[in-house]
Formats: structure tokens, C-alpha cells, sequence
């Protein structure tokens, strides 16, 4: 059984949202596995295994308040978040800075990606805007690349689990 | 005196008051000054009055103390004339008469000139009476004498008696004149009185003199820092006037970098997003390349060539060979859905990329015709204007209804106009977020004034509306009902249309009912490039 991770993504923009999922949960038909099956039957040999790719549950939130919400409930079942992407600039309601400070207050243990197409703030305004202390922010600027994006994602939920 | 203070100069705030001050002291010291002259006036007109009827009293009581010399003469005179008349009887009834007459006008004298004279001379006085009436009484008996002698026939006697009147005679005259003399003593010691009335109301004169002299100073100096004040005061305005121009100048550089740097804003945000999609997509094609198929077909295909002429028995009877034609329609099956994936990204792709490239394309339009002016179509330019925020989150399920009336050039500043209609659209756009997807609608309108000197472009949405009194400050600096929003965007905009020679106006019927932007300009273009007047509706 691969590792299970949940994931939250918070942006204005929905293709954003399809990105992620594209990205992270790439989608595996029906099929393959029987064709697995015959051919390992016809060439005397297991060809390839099903890679041990880690599962992400992924949740969208559209706004910061609405992502707040959502972490909030999460704390509350017991079901939490392992990482969380957030884009900067949101309007008409909160920013990618003021959510992940509420974030970080709500779930301590959240690991928290800042992503934007166009920043306001330097990552170094951000990291003095915002006291983390133990590496919980992690920043990225669109267009993202997809390895990238899931590497961080599995590493990040791993710490986060290892914690 | 106030005026004395020299005032620092340009110290405004601390001297208004001090002004105000000064004036009123000043209005009151003129005021104290005029009616002290007016008072003064009065007394010297009053003053004449009264000289000019005391010397009218003091002519009629010498006149009167003439009258009574002459009524002395007129008792003395029948005394005389009997040595002529020899008549005693006729005369002394005359002496009778000028007696009486006599004694009633020296009783009348001293009953009208005592109370005036008694003042200073009054024992004097009463004493010259006393000799008058003496002195007439002593000529009196000698008169009487005279007559009787004459009665008696004895006029000798008479003439010896005459001498001894006319000397009582001339006694009663010398009385009479001492009383005159009284008189005019009197007279002089009034009028000394009235030097010194007049005297004293000189040194008065001489105080108001100065007054004037003061007040005519005060108001010169007055006026004076009065002038010099509204000059600096009118100084001051014309360069507080120069430094608030200069600042709204700078104030519009940087509404209207702002303005740009909103659009650079929204590019980088539209591509960044795209470009997203883009890479997402690269990824899933590679991947989904990556995987398949291909060599397990190989491996099928050499398995097949493996059995020669035996591939119809093997594919029978062998327990892999019946597997295999199944295997095979798997394996087409697979790659179909592997080359639809493909198409599928490999479209969203293209999509994306053609998006970038209409955003850049636009950009580079408006950055080559920066300042110009230039004939446009007005319609491509709301055309490039639409591609720019058409990517933008809040277009999503908007429905664009273009209302164009066939303007086919306009000479125009493209890079501002551009601006000013990314800016309506994106406004627009904001405003429905709360209008459920399905309902949003834009419409656009090109028109031409009826007489053809201006062009409007309108945006016409049918989001959150706008209030009355948000209307009012709409334009305002600063402005923005956005909790993102600089209130840079419509300022600046209003700005830009104004400079062109043209004006932004919004109209909307209240909260929830839409709003309708109309940007006008000036139309100068040949009426020639401008064919049919008709409407040309159409959906988006």
C-alpha cells in the first residue's frame, strides 16, 4: 500500500487547480493493469511493476478564508493537511501572506508552499513578514515545473508525517 | 499705537488676527476723531451764536442808554424854552410829560441791564442809578423854581436859576455816562469771556488736529500693510496654485505608471498562469509518450514473426497464441487513449501558447505606438483590448455582446486608449464576480455622435452597480470600493481621456442594476473612411 497525502490548494485561478491535479495524481487507466497481467503471461517475464507512486488527496479552496476554513475543519477531524499550495495574489479576500500566517496559527504542522505568476513581495520580504521558525514556508513561481512540484510535494508531506 | 509692531513677514497664520485687531482700533479711533470734530464744530457755531446775540443785547442797551440822555435832554428842554415862550403854565405840563416819561425809561433801563451788568459791577452800578436819580431830582426842583417864577412873573429870578439848573442838568448827563461807561466795561469783560471760551476751544482744535493727523497716518500706514499683505497673500496663492499644479502633474505620472504597471501586472499574472497550464500539459504529454506502449507491440509483433508458418496454430491452440489476438486489441485500444490524451494536451497546449502569443502581440502594438497618434480601427483596438484580459478568472462564462457601428479609422492614441478599455474591461469583469457564471454579460458599443465629431467606446456590465454616492466619487484619486484595489485605475483613465481632448463618464442605475462606462473622444477622421450609418449587432 503507497503512502496516502493530503493535499490543500488554495488559488483564484481554477486551471490552476487543474495543474495540480494533473501534476500530482496523473491519471492511471483501468486497463493497464490487466495488460500488465497478459503480458507478463506472454513474455515470460514482469515486465515493468506499477511504480510506487505516492497518492495525494487533493482539496481546493478558492479563496484564503475559504482554505482557513477547510485546515480548520481538517484540525478538527483529525484529518489534516500535509501541505498546503497558495497563491499569492487573490483577490478580492486574503493574500498568499496573510493566509499562511492564519495557517500557520491554525495547524502548526503544515507545510506551506507560496506560489505566484507575479509576486508583490521578494521572498525576502516574505520570510521577514513572516517569523518560520522550524521551515514550514517554501516558496515556487509559476509556471512551475511539474517534477519539481511533485518532489516537493512528496518530500515535504514525508517530513511533515515524519514530524 | 498698534501700528508701531513690524510683523514678521509671511508669518500668516499669527497675523490674521492681529490684523483684525488693528482694524477695529483703527475704525474706532476714527470714529472718536470725527465725532470730537463734529462736537467741536457745534461748540464754535454755538459760541458765534452767542457772541452775535450778545452784541445785538449790548447795541440795544446802549441805544436804550442813548434814549435816556435824550430823554434827560427833552426834561431839560421846557426849563429853557419858557424864556422864550414866557408859556410857564404850557411848559411845565411838558416838563410833566418828559418827567414821566423819563422816569419810566430809567426804571426800565435798570430792570433790563442790571441783571447783566450786577455780575461784575453791581454796587457801582446801583450807585450811578442812584446819582442819575439824585442829579435829575436836584434839576428837577431848579426847574420847578424856574417856573414858578415865571408864574409869578419874576423871570429876573428866573434867569437866575437857569445857570443853576443846566449844571444838575449836566450832572444827570455825567451820571448817565458813567452808567454807558459801566456799560462798556462790562461789555469788554463779556467779550474776554468769550476769547477765553474760544481760547480754550483752540487748544481743543489743536488736539483734534492732531487726531486727524494720527487718523490720516494710521490709515495710510494701514492701507499700506494692507496692499503689502494681499500682495504676498496673492504671492503666496499663485505659488501654493504653481506647486499643486506641478504636484498634480506628478501625481498624474504616477496614476499613470500605475496604470501601466497594472497592465504589466496583469500580464505577467495572465502568461504566469498560462504558461502554468502549458507546463502541466508538457508534462502530462511526456509522460503519457513516455509510457506507451511501443515495445510490448514490438515484443508481440517479434513473437508473432517467431512462429512462421505455425502463427495460425499458434494463435489457436497455444495457451500465450489465444491470448494474444485479445492482448493486441488491448494494447490498439491503449494506444488510441494514449493518442487522445496526447491530441488533448497537445490542444490545450497550442491554446495556451496562442493566448501568450495574443497578449504579447497586443503589447507590442501598444509599446511600438506609444505616443502616437495614428489612425486605428476602433474596433480591432477594442478587439486587442478584450484579448488582453480575456484570460483573466473574472471573464470566465462571460458573454460579450459587441454593439459596433462600422467606424473603419480614427486617429487616435492607441496606447492610451488601450489602456483606458483594459481598465473599463477589467472593472467590468470584477464587478460580476458575484453574478452567477451563466448570467454575466458584457456589451460593447462603438458609436459615432450624431454629428460626427466624436466617437464613444461603452462597456455596459450587469454586475454590483454602482451607488449614488460612489458615482459622485468615482474619478476621484484614490478611489476604490476593491479591497486590492489602488484607486489609481478610473483617476488616471478620467485623466488620460481628458488630456485627449475627451471625457470618461459612468452611469448606473444603483447597487445590483450594472454599470455602464462610456469613454468619448474627439472623432477626427475623414468622413469618406466612415460608409452606412447602420447598427451592426453582433454575439459574441
Amino acid at each position: 500500500m503507497e503512502p496516502h497525502y493530503r493535499i490543500l490548494v488554495i488559488d483564484d485561478n481554477v486551471d490552476i487547480h487543474a495543474d495540480f491535479r494533473k501534476i500530482l495524481n496523473p491519471e492511471t487507466r483501468a486497463s493497464s493493469n490487466a495488460l500488465r497481467a497478459i503480458e507478463s503471461a506472454l513474455f515470460d517475464a514482469p515486465i515493468a511493476s506499477q511504480r510506487n507512486a505516492p497518492q495525494f488527496e487533493i482539496d481546493s479552496a478558492y479563496q484564503g478564508e475559504e482554505g482557513l476554513r477547510l485546515v480548520q475543519e481538517s484540525v478538527r477531524q483529525n484529518k489534516r493537511y500535509h501541505v498546503v499550495f497558495c497563491d499569492m495574489r487573490m483577490p478580492p479576500g486574503w493574500n498568499g501572506l496573510r493566509t499562511s500566517l492564519e495557517l500557520m496559527q491554525a495547524d502548526p504542522g503544515l507545510r506551506i508552499v507560496i506560489c505566484s505568476a507575479y509576486c508583490d513581495y521578494s521572498a525576502d520580504e516574505i520570510a521577514a513578514a513572516i517569523p518560520d521558525r522550524s521551515g514550514q514556508l517554501s516558496f515556487r513561481s509559476k509556471p512551475f515545473v511539474a517534477e519539481d512540484i511533485v518532489r516537493l510535494a512528496r518530500s515535504l508531506a514525508e517530513s511533515c508525517v515524519a514530524v | 499705537m498698534p501700528l508701531s509692531h513690524s510683523e514678521p513677514r509671511g508669518a500668516g497664520a499669527a497675523r490674521t488676527p492681529r490684523w483684525h485687531v488693528l482694524y477695529y482700533i483703527l475704525a474706532g479711533f476714527d470714529l472718536l476723531t470725527v465725532v470730537v470734530s463734529l462736537l467741536l464744530s457745534h461748540q464754535v457755531s454755538r459760541l458765534y451764536a452767542e457772541s452775535v446775540r450778545a452784541n445785538q443785547r449790548w447795541a440795544d442797551r446802549f441805544a436804550t442808554l442813548n434814549t435816556l440822555s435824550e430823554a434827560a435832554g427833552r426834561v431839560n428842554a421846557p426849563g429853557n424854552d419858557v424864556f422864550e415862550t414866557h408859556d410857564a403854565a404850557r411848559e411845565r405840563v411838558r416838563f410833566d410829560a418828559a418827567n414821566a416819561a423819563f422816569e419810566r425809561l430809567l426804571a426800565e433801563v435798570q430792570a433790563n441791564s442790571l441783571s447783566v451788568l450786577a455780575v461784575c459791577h453791581g454796587e457801582e452800578y446801583r450807585q450811578s442809578f442812584q446819582n442819575i436819580r439824585e442829579s435829575m431830582a436836584a434839576m428837577r426842583s431848579e426847574a420847578e423854581r424856574i417856573f414858578d417864577h415865571f408864574s409869578k412873573g419874576e423871570s429876573e429870578l428866573a434867569g437866575g436859576r437857569m445857570a443853576a439848573m443846566d449844571r444838575r442838568y449836566a450832572e444827570v448827563n455825567a451820571a448817565i455816562n458813567r452808567v454807558q461807561n459801566h456799560a462798556r466795561e462790562a461789555q469788554r469783560d463779556a467779550l474776554a469771556a468769550q476769547f477765553a471760551q474760544a481760547r480754550a476751544l483752540r487748544h481743543f482744535e489743536y488736539v483734534l488736529a492732531g487726531s486727524i493727523l494720527l487718523m490720516i497716518v494710521g490709515v495710510t500706514v494701514y492701507g499700506h500693510r494692507l496692499s503689502t499683505a494681499v500682495r504676498a497673500a496673492e504671492y503666496a496663492r499663485r505659488r501654493g496654485a504653481i506647486e499643486r499644479e506641478s504636484l498634480e502633474h506628478a501625481l498624474m505620472d504616477a496614476s499613470r505608471r500605475a496604470g501601466m504597471a497594472e497592465v504589466a501586472t496583469g500580464l505577467l499574472h495572465n502568461i504566469g498562469n498560462v504558461l502554468n497550464s502549458v507546463q502541466a500539459s508538457t508534462s502530462v504529454a511526456q509522460r503519457t509518450a513516455g509510457e506507451m506502449r511501443t515495445a510490448q507491440f514490438r515484443r508481440a509483433t517479434e513473437l508473432m514473426r517467431a512462429q512462421g508458418g505455425a502463427l495460425g496454430q499458434y494463435l489457436s491452440d497455444d495457451e500465450k497464441g489465444r491470448q494474444l489476438p485479445g492482448y493486441l486489441d488491448m494494447l490498439s485500444e491503449a494506444m488510441a487513449e494514449d493518442q487522445q490524451a496526447l491530441i488533448r494536451e497537445l490542444d490545450h497546449l497550442a491554446r495556451g501558447l496562442d493566448h501568450v502569443k495574443n497578449v504579447i502581440g497586443s503589447q507590442q502594438r501598444m509599446a511600438k505606438n506609444s505616443t502616437m497618434v495614428r489612425e486605428v480601427s476602433p474596433k480591432e483596438l477594442f478587439e486587442d483590448a478584450v484579448r488582453f484580459v480575456s484570460a483573466s478568472h473574472d471573464f470566465d462564462g462571460v458573454t460579450l455582446r459587441r454593439e459596433f457601428e462600422p467606424i473603419a479609422a480614427a486617429m487616435l492614441d492607441q496606447h492610451r486608449v488601450l489602456q483606458i478599455l483594459v481598465n473599463l474591461l477589467t472593472n467590468a469583469g470584477k464587478a460580476m464576480r458575484d453574478t452567477p457564471a451563466a448570467q454575466r454579460r458584457i456589451t460593447l458599443r462603438i458609436a459615432a455622435a450624431s454629428d460626427a465629431t466624436a466617437l464613444r467606446f461603452e462597456v455596459q456590465d450587469n454586475g454590483v452597480g454602482i451607488s449614488r454616492e460612489q458615482l459622485a466619487s468615482l474619478f476621484s484619486h484614490g478611489f476604490t470600493t476593491r479591497p486590492d484595489g489602488h484607486g489609481f485605475g478610473l483617476h488616471s483613465a478620467a485623466n488620460a481621456a481628458n488630456e485627449m481632448g475627451g471625457a470618461l463618464t459612468a452611469e448606473s442605475d444603483g447597487p445590483g442594476r450594472g454599470a455602464r462606462f462610456t469613454l468619448q473622444l474627439p472623432l477626427r477622421t475623414p468622413l469618406a473612411a466612415r460608409p452606412e450609418q447602420h447598427r451592426s449587432a453582433q454575439p459574441a
